[in-house]
């Protein structure tokens, strides 16, 4: 028996299956669209500019914005300021704090482990003065210490989460006016800088100290700074609860179609086919990608959930793109003997070199903010170097992907037709088993580009949405952006569902409408197709010849 | 101080309309609206009345910082002009209703809705506000749900709200006022940049957060400036600001919210007129200077307008000047300059 569920099933069933999974893709936009926040919400804080007497500044103290312990605050930082004058004020005894969140209403905001994780950038606000310009390519030095304090702490007891010195290349821009001059005041296009990345925000209140050191070749040529802000980026935490609660939804979903699946397999009396391996592990990938293990960051302080995340991603995506090469690879229907990985090295090699380059690159990013949330492989000249390789390399590998994807399509349509046009001469049990070749290839081939489509059109409208900011429009009922995450995710969850159930070995026969003393003898001649069509095929061969 | 003084005086006469406000801290004003005003009278000589009612005091502190960032900029902008934004402009008086007063009115409310908007994110006590609407509805977002929403919708509302506040009476001029608050709000809104951060798997652009920067107030200055060259002469009736006095025409007068809009025409700036209080552009310095490539078109121009166009002729007055130069910078605070003797011609109107 080799007929899969989908060419056994009837229309009706079919489309009622079809329906149903449109439903719940549908369901899925519209949780997103219409329950969901935005999924990140952007904190901007301006950093309140401290100043720290003493000629030896101890770097263990910390400055504070507001309340009790509060520091002793500038208003300005030009050299013509009445404070900065009368004390003889210097840069090492400027420090920049900036409190994470803001306070609202009067009130302190708290962060919360919802909001998973908490990343940002800093946007200088440097003033262009024509005897102090921003020099070519300046390296700044930045001495960033974090500190973090629960509600309950005493006041002023921050303690220390990270600290670290690090250099970023400060990339600035003015604009011109008609004359070709720049008006003394006007204000630097500066690049943001990153500041830091942190995957876990198990405490209230954060706290970042920010210094600019004096140092023979750094922090020199940066033009006169009058302000730092520091953008910070988190999850909403209503995102963070709908995204866990489609997952916890999803994983049993998924699981209980995929042990079904291998329970048909299991069934068979011959061991499971190349396909059917594939389609079980990509069935498992999903489901690990589905496990929500993340309510766990709710009550436990897990760093590296991110990192997990990304990785359980990584794989999914590694085993969606190798199944689409074997599904293809096993519908060639040439005289190839395949139903053997080994045929497909070539072109998992480039899967395999493409994941790990990114696995790698990740590990160099991410991996290595889990010990210093301040580092960055782009502020570096060998670290952006060995990035911007490791990208190439994957993009590398990706196009060689889709090369080798879209040969193998060719080679598959191009057989298709080939066979087409001898199914009439071929006997019934043949011509059946050809048509539900050709019907299995091209119903997955739809599938996928239905799907591919979807996300892409979803892409393209939520990066739009976010990217064109609307004035005052209030009318404004869907969250483009989640609803393409939730919808995205569900749409992929779906498509893994359909292919676990549609392509899954069937009961029915092939002819299952034949008299049944018949079913014995297909049976034998349909384990023998293979052999048979490569027959056909070079008969087929010998006929072009002729 | 008397300038000072005279930009705060407009809290004298500010009687708080009643409006309906989503936010606690601007119920408050509403019940302690009259207060505010006393509050701000005394603000000089007794700064500790403000610790009792610190909400208002913040927000009268930000309107106070955005009046003066106002006057600051328009005396920038119109540094080379015969009307010179004198620093005894009243931002907030009814009957100055020229070209120049929309000028004035716009840049104040575009001033104080910067500096209430970047006040929201300065990390110290703020009177903004986690707007929990939702689509418009209220009772939807809380923080630790969705977030807080946009400060620059903040500093919209609340700039409206305060300025509506202190246009009284439904005349010409109260409506040529708020359209012109409403362009000058409109001024800080529409020059904002958006600046995007990627931040999704492997930092790639899944996920894009974008959020809106607010221009330099230079910028807004430069703009309103723009808006003032284009502004509108409107006539008031049946209610509304209308483009031309001709009742048949009223169906083409479209007029748009961002444009400033002025009743008089503007008197003759060259003379000295005590009754309109105007000092006469006499005794004023222009510039001239060799380099015409290094001067922005209103300096080339300004002796021009000033001294030539007025009737007056231009005094070349030579000076030497002691300037820093050879300065070497840090980022902050310490700058070491030598001190340089220059020659300079300095040029004024005179008879």
């Amino acid at each position: 028996m080799a007929g899969v569920v989908l060419e056994n099933l009837s229309w009706k069933k079919l489309i009622i299956l079809s329906l149903i999974l449109l439903m719940l893709l549908v369901t899925f936009f519209l949780i997103g669209g219409l329950q969901a926040p935005q999924p990140n919400n952007v904190n901007i804080i301006i950093g309140t500019k401290c100043y720290a007497p003493g000629r030896y500044v101890s770097r263990e103290k910390w400055h504070i914005p507001r309340g009790n312990n509060s520091c002793e605050k500038l208003d300005s930082l030009r050299p013509d300021n009445a404070k900065i004058i009368s004390k003889g004020i210097t840069d090492k005894q400027i420090v920049f704090a900036f409190w994470i969140p803001g306070p609202r209403d009067g009130y302190e905001l708290k962060m919360h482990p919802r909001f998973q994780y908490m990343m940002s950038v800093l946007q200088l606000d440097i003033i262009y003065q024509p005897q102090n310009p921003v020099g070519p390519n300046p390296v700044m030095l930045l001495d960033f210490r974090l500190g973090y304090r629960n509600e309950g702490d005493r006041e002023g007891d921050w303690k220390l989460l990270a600290e670290s010195a690090e250099d970023r290349k400060l990339v600035c821009t003015i604009a011109y006016n008609e004359k070709n001059e720049t008006e003394p005041g006007s204000q630097y296009d500066c690049e943001l800088l990153h500041a830091f990345e942190i995957s876990s925000l198990h405490h209230d209140y954060y706290l970042l100290n920010l210094r600019l050191p004096p140092s023979p070749e750094k922090n020199i040529d940066i033009g006169q700074i009058d302000d730092i802000s520091l953008v910070t980026i988190h999850q909403n935490g209503g995102f963070t609860i709908i995204w866990f609660s489609i997952k916890t939804f999803l994983f049993p979903c998924v699981l209980i179609v995929l042990v079904w699946f291998w329970r048909r397999i299991q069934q068979m009396c011959r061991p499971p086919n190349l396909l059917e391996r594939t389609l079980f592990a990509l069935g498992i990938t999903m489901s690990i990608l589905n496990l929500p293990i993340e309510w766990l960051t709710f009550w436990l302080n897990i760093p590296f959930m991110l990192l997990l995340n990304d990785i359980r991603q990584g794989a999914f995506y590694a085993m969606l793109l190798s199944f689409w090469i074997i599904f293809t690879g096993e519908h060639i229907m040439d005289q190839t003997e395949r139903n053997r990985l080994k045929l497909y090295w070539k072109h998992l090699t480039a899967v395999i070199v493409g994941c790990v380059c990114l696995f790698v690159f990740e590990m160099c990013e991410r991996g290595m903010q889990l010990k210093n949330p301040f580092y960055s492989i782009w502020s570096s000249e060998i670290g952006s170097k060995l990035a911007l390789a490791f990208i190439i390399l994957a993009a590398v590998a990706a196009t060689a992907y889709f090369l080798f994807l879209c040969v193998m399509i060719y080679r598959v349509f191009r057989n298709i037709s080939a066979k087409k046009s001898t199914l009439p001469s071929m006997s019934h049990m043949r011509k059946k088993y050809y048509m539900g070749l050709i019907f299995r290839f091209k119903f997955l081939m739809l599938l996928t580009l239905f799907c591919a489509a979807l996300t892409v059109i979803f892409f393209i409208i939520s990066q739009l949405s976010e990217g064109q900011w609307k004035w005052g429009d209030e009318n404004l009922k869907l969250e483009y952006s989640s609803a393409f995450f939730t919808g995205v995710y569900g749409l992929w969850n779906v498509y893994i569902f359909g292919l676990l159930s549609l392509y899954a070995p069937s009961h029915k026969t092939a002819s299952g409408a034949n008299a049944d003393t018949d079913s014995q003898e297909e049976e034998v001649q349909l384990t023998n197709v293979p052999s048979e069509m490569s027959a056909l095929q070079s008969f087929a061969a010998k006929a072009d010849q002729d | 101080m008397i300038r000072s003084y005279l930009w705060i005086s407009l809290f004298t006469v500010c009687s708080f309309n009643i409006y309906t406000s989503k936010s606690w801290s601007l119920n408050e004003i509403l019940i302690t609206g009259p207060k505010v005003g006393l509050a701000a009278t005394n603000y000089t000589r007794n700064p500790d009345l403000f610790t009792r009612h610190p909400v208002e005091a913040k927000i009268l502190e930000s309107v106070r910082k955005g009046t003066l960032k106002a006057q600051e900029e328009c005396q920038h902008q119109f540094k080379w002009e015969r009307w010179n934004c004198p620093a005894d402009t009243a931002p907030f008086d009814q009957d100055f209703a020229t070209r120049e007063a929309a000028f004035v009115q716009s840049i104040n409310a575009a001033g104080i809705m910067h500096v209430v908007t970047q006040q929201c994110s300065s990390g110290q006590e703020t009177f903004c506000t986690c707007d929990n609407s939702r689509n418009g509805q209220p009772g939807g977002y809380n923080w630790k749900w969705g977030g807080c929403s946009d400060n620059i919708k903040f500093g919209d509302e609340l700039t409206y709200k305060f300025l509506k506040g202190l246009t009284s009476g439904k005349n010409e001029n109260a409506a040529m006022q708020l359209q012109n608050y409403g362009a000058g709000r409109q001024a800080v809104a529409r020059n904002t940049k958006m600046v995007c951060k990627c931040h999704g798997l492997s930092g790639d652009c899944s996920i894009r957060t974008c959020w809106q920067q607010v221009a330099t107030f230079r910028e807004i200055g430069q703009f309103l400036k723009q808006r003032y060259k284009k502004a509108k002469f409107v006539n008031y009736f049946d209610g509304q600001l209308r483009q031309g006095n001709d009742a048949r025409t009223r169906e083409l007068a479209i007029f748009s919210k961002k444009q400033l809009a002025f009743l008089q025409k503007s008197p003759n700036y060259c003379r000295e007129d005590h009754v309109l209080n105007i000092k006469g552009t006499k005794g004023r310095q222009c510039i001239r200077s060799k380099n015409k490539n290094a001067m922005t078109t209103s300096e080339r121009k300004s002796c021009r307008t000033l001294c030539k166009s007025c009737g007056y002729k231009v005094k070349k007055v030579t000076v030497d000047v002691s300037n820093t130069c050879n300065c070497k910078f840090r980022w902050c605070c310490k700058v070491k300059c030598d001190k340089c003797f220059t020659r300079e011609n300095n040029y004024y109107c005179v008879r």
